[in-house]
C-alpha cells in the first residue's frame, strides 16, 4: 500500500519533469536498439553455422593441396603415393584425389558453337574403390560414373542446362576438350542432391590411367571423429589443408567476438546512458528533497525514498527499452539491408535477420537493471551532495 | 511528558561554528501548551527539530515518555514520529499533484490503514478544519489559509500526542492567522503542543511562555 502510494507519486514526478528525462529514453532506447541487433545478429550467426555444420556432409572432411614454393616456383601438387599413406595414416575409410582442369568444351557433335567455359574433372577410376561406405550423398552418380569406359564422358544436369542441350539428345553426342581429346557422352548424372561435391563438376570424364599427381585430395572421416587431432599429422606431412568443421569453429569464435565487442560498446553506452539517467535523478532527489524531509517526519525511511528514486529509475530505463525494442521491429528491414552482404569464408552468414523475442526480453531486463542500479547510485550520491542539489521545493 | 535534557546542538559552517542549541533543559507536561519565542537565529526552530527527532542533538538526550528518541533507529524513529507527532510548518509543505484529501491521508497510509478507514479520517479531519467541500481540490487550488487548514489537517489526523508547528501563521494575514491559531487550539485540546512564534500576543497567549536566545532558554514562567 505504502509502494503504491510512492509508485504513484514517482510517476507524477515523472509525469511533471518529461522532459528532464528525454535524454536518458533516448539513450537507453539506443542501447537497447543496438543491444537487440548484437545479440540478434550473434545468434543468428551461430544458428547459422549449426545449420551449415548440420546440413552440409563436407564438415566431416578434410580437403588438402600442397601449395609449397620450391626453387623452381609453386609446387601445388600433391604426390599420389605420398597421400596414400598420408590416408593409411589418418585411417580414414576413403579418399578421394582429383586433378581438376579447366575445359574449354569446344565442340559438341550435331551443336556447333561458342560454349561456355564449364569445369571439368578427369575422375580416376581406381579411386573410386577407396570411396567411404557412409558417403552417401554421392553414391547414386557414383553407380553411373563406375560405368565409365575410356572415351567416355558423362555430364551432369548442371551441363545440359548450361549449354542449353536437351537430355534425350546428349546421350551418343561427342564432346571435344580443349586439350583435343574427344569424348562420347554416355550418361547425365541426374538428381545430385543439394551441395554435393559433384555439383561442382559437369563433366566428368574416364581415365583409367592414375597419374602420379593430383591436384587436391579429400579425406571422409566418420562423424565422431575429432577432426582437430587429425590436423596434426597432417601439417607435419608439409599440406596445407581446409575444413568445414575448423570453419565453423572459426565462425563461431568469430560470432562470439562479434558479441563481445558489442556488449564492450554497449558497456560504454550504458555507462553514458547512466551518467544521463543518475544527472536527472539528482535533480529530482534535490527538488523533492523538502518533500522526503516531511515524508520522513511523517513516518517514512530513507529505505523508502530509495525505493522511490530506484522506481523512477527502473521506469526510465523500461520506456527507454520498449521504444528500443519498438525502434528494432521497425528498422530490421533497413538494416538488414545494410549488413545481408557480409560473409565471412565465402558463406552468406546472414541470409536473414530477425529481432528474436528472447534478444528483446534480454534487453529490457538489462535496461530496467542498469536504471535501477542507477537509481540506486543516485540515491547513495545524493546523501553525499544533498547541501549541493538541493534546489528550490516543489512542495506548496 | 517531554523531557529536554542539556541538549547541545552546533551547526560548523566553514570555520564559524553557531551555538544553535546550548545546553537546553525543559520539561513539558503532557498535554501543556507552550510557546517558543524569541529573535531570529535564536535557535526556535533547532529546538523543535529536536523535540521531533528530525536532528540529532550533539549532547544530551530528548525523552518522550521515557524514551529516548535520538537512540532509536531510523527505522523506529519513523514510527514513533508517525504515532506520536504532528507537525505544521510556516510552509505548508503539500504534495501539488495530490488532492487535499490525498495529502492529508498521506500518513495514514504509511500506517497502514485500509482505504476505506482512511479516507473516512481524512474527510472527517477536513470536515474539522472546514474544508468539507475542497476535499478534491489540489494545493495550487486553495488559497494560503486553505492549505494550512489542509496541514493541520494532515498533522492532526494520526491523533497525535504531541503537535510541533512553527510559525503556523507567518505566511497568513492576520485574520486568517487567528482563525488558523482558534482552530488548532480547538483541535488540540488534549495533546501537547509546542508552538513557535513571533507574535509577542501569541506566545502570551500560551500557559508555558519561553523565550530563547543564543541557544539558551531566558525566560519561562508557568
Ligand atoms: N542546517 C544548518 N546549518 C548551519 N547552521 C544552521 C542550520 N540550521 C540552523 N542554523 C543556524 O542555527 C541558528 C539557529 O537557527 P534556527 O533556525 O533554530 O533559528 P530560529 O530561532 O528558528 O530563527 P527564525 O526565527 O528566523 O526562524 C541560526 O544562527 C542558523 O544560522
Ligand atoms: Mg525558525
Amino acid at each position: 500500500m505504502v509502494k503504491r502510494c510512492l509508485m504513484k507519486l514517482s510517476l507524477s514526478w515523472i509525469l511533471r519533469h518529461k522532459e528532464r528525462y528525454v535524454l536518458s529514453w533516448i539513450s537507453f532506447a539506443i542501447i537497447s536498439l543496438f543491444l537487440i541487433f548484437v545479440y540478434s545478429l550473434a545468434g543468428g550467426i551461430t544458428s547459422q553455422v549449426e545449420d551449415y555444420v548440420k546440413n552440409d556432409h563436407t564438415s566431416n572432411q578434410i580437403n588438402i593441396r600442397n601449395l609449397r614454393i620450391t626453387e623452381e616456383g609453386l609446387d601445388d601438387d600433391l604426390n599420389t603415393d605420398k597421400v596414400v599413406s598420408l590416408a593409411k595414416e589418418l585411417g580414414v575409410q576413403g579418399v578421394r584425389a582429383l586433378r581438376t582442369e579447366e575445359a574449354q568444351i569446344t565442340s559438341l557433335e550435331g551443336k556447333e558453337g561458342d560454349y561456355r567455359k564449364v569445369s571439368a574433372v578427369k575422375y580416376y577410376a581406381p579411386w573410386r574403390l577407396m570411396l567411404a561406405n557412409d558417403y552417401t550423398d554421392a553414391t547414386s552418380s557414383i553407380g553411373q560414373i563406375e560405368g565409365l569406359k575410356d572415351g567416355q564422358a558423362i555430364v551432369s544436369e548442371e551441363f545440359l542446362r548450361q549449354t542449353g542441350s536437351e537430355e534425350k539428345d546428349i546421350v551418343g553426342k561427342t564432346i571435344r576438350m580443349s586439350d583435343g581429346n574427344e569424348y562420347t557422352i554416355s550418361g547425365l548424372v541426374k538428381d545430385l542432391p543439394q551441395g554435393s561435391f559433384l555439383n561442382s563438376y559437369m563433366v566428368f570424364l574416364a581415365d583409367e590411367k592414375m597419374e602420379d599427381t593430383v591436384d587436391f585430395a579429400t579425406f571422409d572421416f566418420s562423424e565422431e571423429t575429432d577432426i582437430k587431432s587429425k590436423i596434426k599429422v597432417i601439417e607435419d606431412y608439409g599440406y596445407s589443408y581446409s575444413t568445414n568443421s575448423i570453419s565453423a569453429d572459426r565462425m563461431n569464435e568469430i560470432a562470439s567476438q562479434y558479441s563481445l565487442a558489442g556488449t564492450i560498446i554497449s558497456v560504454v553506452f550504458i555507462v553514458v546512458c547512466m551518467v544521463s539517467l543518475i544527472n536527472s535523478l539528482l535533480v529530482t532527489i534535490g527538488e523533492n528533497a523538502a518533500f522526503m524531509e516531511l515524508f520522513r517526519l511523517l513516518g517514512l525511511t530513507g529505505k523508502d525514498y530509495m525505493f522511490m528514486t530506484c522506481f523512477t529509475a527502473g521506469i526510465q530505463g523500461l520506456i527507454g527499452g520498449i521504444s528500443g525494442v519498438l525502434l528494432a521491429y521497425i528498422t530490421t528491414g533497413s538494416l538488414y539491408k545494410l549488413v545481408r552482404n557480409l560473409n565471412l569464408k565465402g558463406m552468406d552468414i546472414i541470409k536473414d535477420l530477425q529481432v528474436t523475442p528472447k534478444s528483446c526480453v534480454m534487453t529490457l531486463l538489462i535496461c530496467v537493471v542498469v536504471s535501477v542500479l542507477t537509481g540506486l547510485a543516485a540515491f547513495k550520491l545524493s546523501s553525499k551532495v544533498k547541501a549541493d542539489t538541493i534546489a528550490d521545493s516543489e512542495l506548496i | 511528558m517531554i523531557k529536554i535534557e542539556n541538549v547541545i546542538k552546533n551547526y560548523k559552517v566553514g570555520e564559524t561554528q553557531v551555538h544553535a542549541c546550548n545546553g537546553v533543559r525543559l520539561e513539558i507536561p503532557d498535554g501543556a501548551f507552550v510557546s517558543v519565542s524569541g529573535r531570529s537565529g535564536s535557535g526556535k526552530t533547532t529546538l523543535l527539530n529536536l523535540i521531533a527527532g528530525k536532528e540529532k542533538p550533539d549532547s544530551g538526550k530528548v525523552l518522550i515518555d521515557g524514551v529516548d528518541i535520538h537512540k532509536l533507529p531510523d527505522k523506529q524513529l519513523s514510527k514513533f514520529r508517525n504515532e506520536n507527532i504532528g507537525f505544521v510548518f510556516q510552509s505548508f509543505l503539500l504534495e501539488p499533484s495530490m488532492t487535499a484529501l490525498e495529502n492529508v491521508e498521506l500518513p495514514l497510509i504509511i500506517r497502514k490503514y485500509s482505504k476505506e478507514k482512511r479516507r473516512e479520517i481524512a474527510k472527517d479531519m477536513l470536515e474539522k478544519v472546514g474544508l468539507g467541500e475542497r476535499l478534491y481540490h489540489k494545493p495550487g487550488q486553495l488559497s494560503g489559509g486553505e492549505r494550512q487548514r489542509v496541514s493541520i489537517a494532515r498533522a492532526l489526523c494520526t491523533n497525535p500526542k504531541i503537535l510541533v508547528a512553527d510559525e503556523p501563521t507567518g505566511n497568513l494575514d492576520a485574520k486568517t492567522g487567528e482563525d488558523i491559531m482558534a482552530l488548532i487550539r480547538s483541535l488540540t485540546k488534549d495533546c501537547t503542543f509546542v508552538l513557535v512564534t513571533h507574535d509577542e500576543e501569541l506566545a502570551r497567549s500560551a500557559p508555558i511562555r519561553i523565550v530563547m536566545r543564543d541557544g539558551k532558554i531566558i525566560s519561562k514562567n508557568g
